[in-house]
């Protein structure tokens, strides 16, 4: 009965706010865009089992990429922003206990999830229409998702529950999900093979569906290997996975003291003391503690300000995310060195390991850059403090401005931790050190515009959990979009495939930099085409957040 | 300091703010009250230029905000009803953060920074994080704040929402302070006895409409005209009370009660009849130990004022 209560009033909220109609008006729109691109041209309706099943292909993909993207937004804030606006303590103080909270939590909040996947039924069984799709394969993609909307929901109220702000529970509902899906492919991708690789890239909610859908394409990487469905591992994963979660959410919401954050008014003043904190653990490289000077009159104060707060204030989450890229990147390198020492097969592994770095690159950028920079605007209103910002000689170009040199900032030193990776590049078999410059300016590209991106989207949404998600899926349509081909190149004509091709930054990267790798589909100086493709990009971002935050600076 | 005429605003058919015509003198502290969504924070938006009005002027520190809107804006200071500073900085970190904002060079930045934090009594707090301090303290810091690129109109929304009693005499003062370095402060609130005691003039609005517009004592006079009097007797109060009613004429006695050795008299008289009564009073004998006059409450001329206003059909802020 009370489960029920916290489920209706979940429900209520969410159906009642004007995003959750625009989120099934995009989601629908976006499927049946699907449907038209795919529909068969020639007046015939075929009945070759290519169309029917590439439309599959692209409902499953589709429909799993927009709920993954849309579900840490739902999910994310639901019991931190309780607490960080005191409800959480109203409901721990009525007869609901901690168990009916975080199940009802969770519930409500991917009720809405459940919605968008059961609106776009229609549009799947319009596929039906094309004949020769395989029922139990429908059966199975929709069983996938349903596995998938419970995973990504309970990992999201799992994280809201020991999250100390709704901004961190919201970043790291994202990168935890983002990097499910992206790096457990990664050793198939690297040509291990065995049981292992394949359990592994099973348990990322896009390579199971791949495996479930297409599973030739991982045979493009490795042998086969036998073992359980790839359904069946997923789903032990996401059961296993989800149960964890909800034994940690509800032990954090056992205690109903509200995690805190550690802040010290304490302030070393001195150099002896501030030396002595750098040379001991944790290495204070850049000390919270430590008085900073006033902001210099040339820097822009929202800048300085961003670093103040975000990377110098919680200089352990800084340090946390080089160190991360650091390890990965040397992993990687490891690895490399060890592999290219078996001649025969060089030039294979070489090509796989710049495919692996390459792609490592701009996922780390697509994961970094949106929640870096889409709270920019949508935090100062929900702060309040955009109006006292209005009051001031600030102006809303340095406003924007101050908040994209941080993100870029931060970005960029992240990134260069991942020095390692490239020096890999550099020492390998065939790469040219100008090819590597392309490679290299065309990934900055890509984080310029992924920066502005979360700009557009924070200009464009009020509350800071829509921006980031819609960040995302700005950066993910930009960067991976023109991958399509890749899945799908029996749908659209060579010249159109390899225009597509031209636009995607891995692509033309890893041309640039492979021996072999999409030779054939792109030219030498493709690098130029996505330089243009990506600062068009970023030029829309960028006039978006112009128009946006000027009208907001005007009239409020 | 601060005029309008004829200032309104219109959101679609909803009219959050009717016609409004009001002068504020320079250092004058004016009490801006209302119940939520009156429109009080609809007029101070557009006074500080961060709202377009529909029609009518005003202008502020000299300048029209329908003109001039950017000038305005660093005229004034503003601290909102709603502000949650930045976490993870410093006090001074967060007033040089605004400082900057408002491009103040470098050293006249660090020592205004010390003043507006001396002058709100927050300079033990300086090295705090801005997320460690109470709630009062934030409400101080956002006083500095505003003060910071040193305004000479200020714009304090809600200023002593939330305050514990103690918080609210700091912030009373500190207002006195401000005034006496020569500010002219617009403040809502609702709470209306904190306003009788730190406001020149108030004005009451209540959906969209300026009803008064005073002193404290102007307003109270709109809604109770007679004076009421307490007269306190040493002893035989009935017969003060039977000599009161025989100096008065009737037309000029209201009412008169008996508490024991406490009378309560409500009169239509001037100040020297007041005088006069009281020397009569004396001259006849009577042992008079206690004689002052009640004053009415803000809270009750407020709710005189709207009771005719139905709950539910307030318009938008």
């Amino acid at each position: 009965m009370t489960l029920l209560a916290i489920l209706y009033k979940e429900t209520l909220v969410l159906s009642r706010s004007r995003r959750a109609g625009a989120l099934i008006l995009a989601y629908l729109g976006f499927l049946s865009l699907v449907v038209l691109w795919n529909w068969p041209s020639n007046e015939v309706l075929t009945l070759a089992a290519t169309s029917s099943r590439k439309l599959l292909y692209l409902i499953g993909i589709g429909q799993a990429t927009l709920l993954l993207a849309m579900i840490p937004g739902l999910t994310a804030g639901s019991i931190i922003l309780e607490r960080e606006t005191g409800r959480l303590i109203t409901l721990q103080a009525t007869h609901l206990s901690p168990w009916t909270i975080v199940i009802g939590k969770w519930i409500g909040s991917v009720m809405f999830a459940l919605i968008l996947m059961l609106t776009a039924i229609p549009i799947v069984m319009l596929g039906l229409i094309l004949g020769t799709m395989d029922l139990w394969i429908v059966l199975k993609l929709y069983v996938h998702l349903l596995i998938t909307i419970f995973w990504a929901g309970m990992t999201g109220i799992a994280i809201s529950a020991i999250a100390k702000t709704g901004y961190s529970a919201l970043m790291g509902s994202y990168i935890f999900i983002i990097a499910i899906c992206v790096l457990t492919p990664v050793p198939t991708l690297l040509q291990f093979g065995g049981i292992g690789s394949e359990i592994a890239r099973n348990i990322s909610p896009l390579g199971s569906m791949l495996s479930l859908l297409a599973p030739d394409i991982w045979l493009l990487f490795t042998e086969p290997a036998s073992g359980p469905s790839p359904l069946t591992i997923y789903a032990t994963f996401c059961l296993g996975s989800s149960l964890l979660s909800v034994f940690v959410a509800w032990l954090s919401l056992r205690n109903p003291d509200s995690p805190t954050i550690h802040r010290h008014s304490q302030l070393i003043n001195n150099r002896r003391d501030s030396w002595k904190r750098k040379l001991t653990f944790p290495f204070y490289l850049f000390d919270p503690q430590k008085r900073r000077r006033q902001i210099p009159p040339l820097m822009n104060p929202v800048f300085s300000r961003e670093l103040r707060r975000r990377m110098l204030g919680q200089t352990t989450n800084f340090i946390r995310a080089i160190s991360a890229v650091v390890i990965f990147s040397l992993i990687l390198t490891l690895y490399s060195v060890l592999k290219t020492v078996d001649a025969a097969n060089s030039l294979r592994i070489a090509d796989s390991i710049r495919v692996v770095v390459i792609a490592s690159q701009v996922v780390l950028l697509s994961l970094l850059a949106p929640p870096l920079s889409a709270p920019a605007i949508s935090r100062e209103r929900e702060l309040g403090t955009i109006d006292v910002l209005r009051l001031t000689k600030l102006g809303p170009w340095r406003i924007v401005l101050g908040n994209w040199y941080y993100a870029i900032m931060v970005s960029i030193t992240i990134l260069s931790a991942a020095f390692p990776m490239w020096w890999v590049m550099k020492t390998m078999h065939g790469v040219q050190i100008e090819s590597l410059y392309y490679s290299i300016s065309v990934i900055l590209m890509a984080l310029i515009c992924g920066t502005l991106a979360g700009l557009a989207a924070s200009s464009l949404c009020r509350r800071s959990g829509t921006a980031i998600g819609v960040a995302y899926l700005f950066t993910i349509a930009i960067l991976f979009g023109p991958l399509l081909p890749v899945v799908f190149s029996d749908s659209i004509s060579p010249q159109l495939e390899s225009r597509l091709l031209t636009l995607n930054p891995i692509v033309v990267s890893v041309r640039n930099i492979s021996v072999g790798l999409f030779h054939n589909l792109i030219g030498p100086d493709s690098w130029k085409t996505t330089l243009g493709y990506l600062g068009i990009c970023s030029s829309i971002f960028i006039s978006i957040t112009w128009w946006r935050t000027a009208r907001l600076f005007r009239s409020g | 300091m601060i005029e309008t005429r004829q200032l309104s605003k219109q959101y679609g058919s909803v009219t959050a703010l009717h016609p409004l015509d009001l002068e504020i003198a320079p250092q004058e502290i004016f009490g801006y009250v209302g119940p939520n969504g009156s429109g009080k924070t609809t007029t101070i938006r557009m006074l500080c230029g961060l709202l377009t009005p529909s029609s009518g002027a005003a202008t502020v520190a000299g300048v029209d905000i329908t003109t001039d809107a950017a000038k305005v804006r660093s005229a004034i200071g503003f601290m909102p009803d709603h502000l949650v500073p930045y976490d993870g900085m410093r006090v001074w970190e967060y007033l040089d953060f605004f400082g900057a904002a408002y491009r103040i060079g470098r050293r006249q930045r660090k020592k205004r920074t010390q003043e507006v934090l001396e002058l709100t009594g927050s300079s033990a707090l300086q090295d705090y994080f801005v997320e460690t301090l109470s709630h009062g303290m934030r409400q101080r810091l956002g006083v500095a704040r505003a003060l910071i690129h040193d305004p000479d109109v200020l714009f304090l929304d809600e200023p002593t929402n939330g305050l514990d009693p103690r918080a609210r005499v700091e912030m009373r003062l500190l207002l006195d302070r401000l005034k006496q370095q020569g500010k002219t402060i617009l403040i809502s609130s609702h709470i209306l006895h904190e306003l009788a005691l730190m406001c020149d003039r108030v004005g009451f609005i209540e959906q969209g409409k300026l009803l008064v517009c005073g002193t404290v004592d102007t307003v109270q006079r709109t809604v109770h005209p007679d004076r009421i009097f307490e007269i306190e007797v040493l002893h035989d109060a009935e017969a003060v009370e039977n000599a009161i009613a025989q100096i008065l004429e009737p037309s000029k006695l209201v009412s008169i009660s008996r508490l024991e050795n406490l009378i309560r008299v409500e009169m239509k008289i001037n100040r020297s009849e007041i005088s006069d009564l009281l020397a009569d009073l004396v001259k006849q004998g009577h042992s008079i130990i206690g004689f002052r006059e009640l004053q009415a409450d803000l809270e009750e001329a407020f709710m005189a004022l709207t009771a005719d206003v139905e709950f539910g059909t307030r318009s938008n802020e």
